[in-house]
């Protein structure tokens, strides 16, 4: 092995890789571009990355319900968004702003001071949880939050309320205490995907992976390909518009989608039965949306891309970044709110929102209306990109 | 019809900034100023009108329409016109002032050495880069207002053949030639035309990818005629294809442009291939330097298109130094006007042949120098291009 001769060949992949000063730029910033959105996502402490957000509905509007309360939004794995009647509550977990529903029923206070003195099981005061099962974060949060809400709800505030000393006591006595002050029947009941296959819960969280990467990768060769041909600047001498061949590219591939979307619904269905709740066709366009914008973001990165290598690049960081902040890997809720503006920003956020309303919630077109149009207007919006692109671009 | 008399090159019209040239939406009874006056002689038959082939343009495109002169005739024969063409990019300016004009049916070879300033031409032409100063029509549509139709009227056969390796040679002429809005049914009948006219009938439906450099470059000019165009603009056709192969194509192109009357600017950088061409335009850093036939540009050498070549023996720094002597002495009186010096060969370019051919051995045998053979030859476009330039042409490059 000669150094001289492994001296000259690492010269030269250098010289390579320089000359292409975009590739190049791409392969010092990409890694802190794919640990930003990583960091950013990640940056709060470990408890909040399983953060929920909750409504609470305090029927019983009384001294102990209210401590309750509080602890709740003492809890780091809570954050409080509202504190509303119950039908308001039902009505946001319906429209997935929250994760789960928390109802102090009327009375409370006063079944805790009754089962205490009367130990009487009937009396046993309420509080009932509904946990959306549809994404994993919220079945795994509610219950760090309960058992540390209700811990020191049962040592502290129950005691408090009912006069007990909680001063200068023994472990053992603490235990007894709280055996005998199991006061609170909580009810937790899972709402979405209960008894669901594990395909089922896992289908929104996958298929956006899937078909969006399929159109980014597909459409990213479109243009640069004919570059790599150099079949592009005898093309350009013909009468054909720039935007004419972008949109003619983009058709062939929109037809590719459909049929990649058609695949994932009909196998998803009839071989690893999914169950679609909320309407096939509504389900069918959300794939075909999500593969729509991998579709015009890989068009637009063809438009200006040099080369295969600077375009797969481009795709790779780009499918690291929508991953960690597309609510896939990492809950949103739990980012930064800065961060969360850009995750909100990114299609495989609201695709993912879609298809867990469609396919796992069995909601209809009115609580996903938002999340198809953000798509459309997303991909439409890339596409114009990519038009401005091509024509700007000297070929 | 006479021959339609072309702009003269002079120092003048190169440097000064030339006339607007009409095109042909604008063609009336103003007179071109760029065109020199003349009696209007009949307006000359569509090229169109002479081929089998489907009528054009196609659906949806305007076509161009000639405006009969009354006045003093606009040439309408007239394929390109270029006036004061300047490229500037970034802050290199890549050609400068040049001009001249194409008549229809013609071969023009743009002839100069990589880096001349051929391919900015052919961009200009083919509406990659925009003139930075002067005007360009080309088949009657100015290139910097009217560029989608002019593109109609052109066929582009690039340097690399930029073909899709991966199709047929029949997918490539109708991928192509539908982007003129040609049905794929009159596409499909003129590729099989097109693969008998370049002899490759039988390799219609090969993918491209598995044809030869000189098959490949037969079925570039295919496609680019596929729409049948009035005007081929061709880019180093030839390079990269052996002797043979070369003057097959050449054969090919010139019955192209007999049958068809189709107008031709070939670039090259051989010389051999620019006696096949009508006119030459010979370019040298950037700028032009002759615009003519190639019987007119030798006849523009001293001693009418003959010189006198001697072969000398040897060739070392003696030889050389004497040489120089003898070049020195010749100028001086007035046997010779230049000396070209090329190996082992020393040609003397003078006025009067026969004088010179009684004083070089005279003049030789002054300075002790003998040598093996004295001949008259005739001028080749290498010596109009080191008498014009005075610099060597390399076809290497």
């Amino acid at each position: 092995m000669g150094f001289r001769e492994i001296k000259h060949i690492f010269r030269n992949e250098f010289d390579v890789i320089s000359s292409d000063k975009k590739t190049f730029a791409l392969f010092l910033l990409g890694p802190i571009l794919v640990m930003a959105a990583f960091g950013g996502a990640t940056m709060r402490s470990s408890g909040e990355l399983i953060k929920v957000n909750v409504v609470i509905v305090d029927e019983d509007h009384s001294a102990l319900s209210s401590n309750l309360v509080s602890r709740f939004e003492q809890s780091k794995y809570v954050d409080v968004k509202y504190k509303t009647d119950r039908t308001t509550a039902e009505q946001l977990f319906k429209e997935g702003k929250i994760d789960a529903i928390v109802v102090i029923e009327q009375g409370f206070e006063n079944k805790v001071r009754t089962f205490y003195l009367s130990s009487s099981s009937e009396q046993k005061a309420r509080m009932d949880l509904l946990v959306d099962n549809s994404y994993f974060i919220a079945p795994v949060a509610v219950p760090l939050a309960l058992q540390s809400v209700m811990v020191d709800f049962y040592l502290k505030d129950v005691p408090k309320a009912l006069n007990l000393p909680t001063n200068q006591v023994s472990p053992e006595v603490i235990e007894q205490i709280v055996a005998r002050l199991q006061v609170v029947n909580v009810d937790v009941k899972l709402a979405y995907g209960d008894n669901m296959p594990f395909f089922a819960v896992t289908f929104p969280l996958l298929t956006p992976i899937v078909l969006f990467t399929f159109g980014l990768f597909m459409c990213g060769l479109s243009i640069v390909g004919e570059r790599i041909r150099g079949t592009l600047p005898r093309l350009l001498k013909t009468p054909i518009r720039r935007s004419e061949i972008i949109i003619g590219k983009l058709l062939l591939y929109l037809i590719i989608a459909l049929w990649h979307s058609v695949v994932v619904l009909v196998l998803s269905t009839v071989v690893f039965g999914l169950a679609v709740r909320g309407g096939v066709l509504l389900l069918f366009a959300a794939l075909f949306l999500t593969s729509y914008t991998g579709c015009t973001w890989g068009l637009f990165y063809s438009t200006f891309s040099k080369g295969e290598r600077q375009v797969v690049d481009l795709q790779s960081y780009t499918m690291i970044i929508v991953m960690v902040l597309g609510g896939i890997i990492f809950p949103i809720s739990t980012m930064p709110t800065a961060v969360q503006v850009i995750a909100q920003g990114l299609p495989l956020s609201h695709s993912l929102s879609a298809l867990r309303a469609i396919a796992v919630k069995g909601l209809g077109f009115e609580f996903v209306a938002w999340d198809l149009l953000y798509l459309l207007i997303f991909g439409t919006a890339v596409l114009l990109m990519a038009l401005i692109s091509f024509r700007l671009i000297k070929d | 019809m006479p021959p339609i008399p072309q702009p003269q090159i002079s120092p003048q019209s190169m440097t000064q900034p030339t006339s607007r040239i009409e095109t042909r939406d604008e063609r009336g009874p103003t007179r071109n100023a760029v065109t020199p006056p003349r009696p209007a002689p009949a307006r000359p038959k569509p090229v169109t009108a002479q081929r089998t082939v489907a009528p054009r343009p196609p659906a949806g495109i305007p076509q161009p329409t000639y405006v009969a002169p009354t006045g003093p005739l606009y040439a309408t024969d007239q394929m390109l016109v270029v006036r004061g063409l300047s490229v500037v990019r970034g802050k290199k300016t890549l050609v400068h002032e040049i001009d001249f004009a194409v008549d229809r049916g013609e071969i023009i070879g743009i002839l100069g050495p990589s880096g001349a300033g051929k391919t900015t031409i052919i961009k200009v032409l083919t509406t990659e880069y925009p003139c930075s100063v002067g005007q360009v029509s080309l088949g009657g549509y100015d290139l910097a207002s009217q560029a989608r139709l002019a593109k109609q009227v052109f066929g582009y056969v690039p340097q690399e053949t930029q073909l899709y390796e991966d199709l047929t040679f029949l997918q490539n002429v109708t991928y192509f030639g539908g982007q003129y809005g040609l049905d794929q049914a009159y596409l499909y009948e003129k590729a099989q035309r097109m693969a008998t006219v370049v002899e490759l009938g039988d390799r219609l439906n090969d993918k491209v990818g598995r044809l030869s450099g000189g098959q490949k470059k037969r079925v570039s000019v295919a496609t680019a005629l596929a729409h049948d165009p009035e005007f081929v603009i061709l880019d180093e056709p030839t390079s990269g294809l052996d002797p043979a192969t070369r003057r097959g194509l050449w054969k090919f192109l010139k019955s192209i442009n007999q049958s068809y009357r189709v107008t031709m600017l070939i670039t090259t950088h051989f010389l051999d291939e620019a006696e096949y061409c009508d006119k030459l335009l010979i370019i040298n850093k950037g700028r032009m330097v002759a615009y003519d036939s190639p019987r007119n540009l030798k006849a523009r050498m001293p001693g009418e298109g003959k010189a006198v070549e001697l072969e000398m023996f040897t060739l070392d720094d003696y030889v050389s130094a004497k040489l120089s002597q003898f070049e020195a002495k010749a100028k001086r009186e007035d046997v010779a006007e230049m000396v070209d010096r090329s190996g082992y060969r020393v040609k003397v370019f003078c006025t009067d042949i026969s004088r010179a051919t009684s004083r070089i051995p005279l003049l030789l045998a002054e300075l002790g120098l003998g040598f093996k053979a004295m001949n008259v030859v005739d001028t080749s476009l290498e010596d109009v291009f080191i008498y014009m330039t005075g610099e060597r042409f390399r076809e290497d490059e």
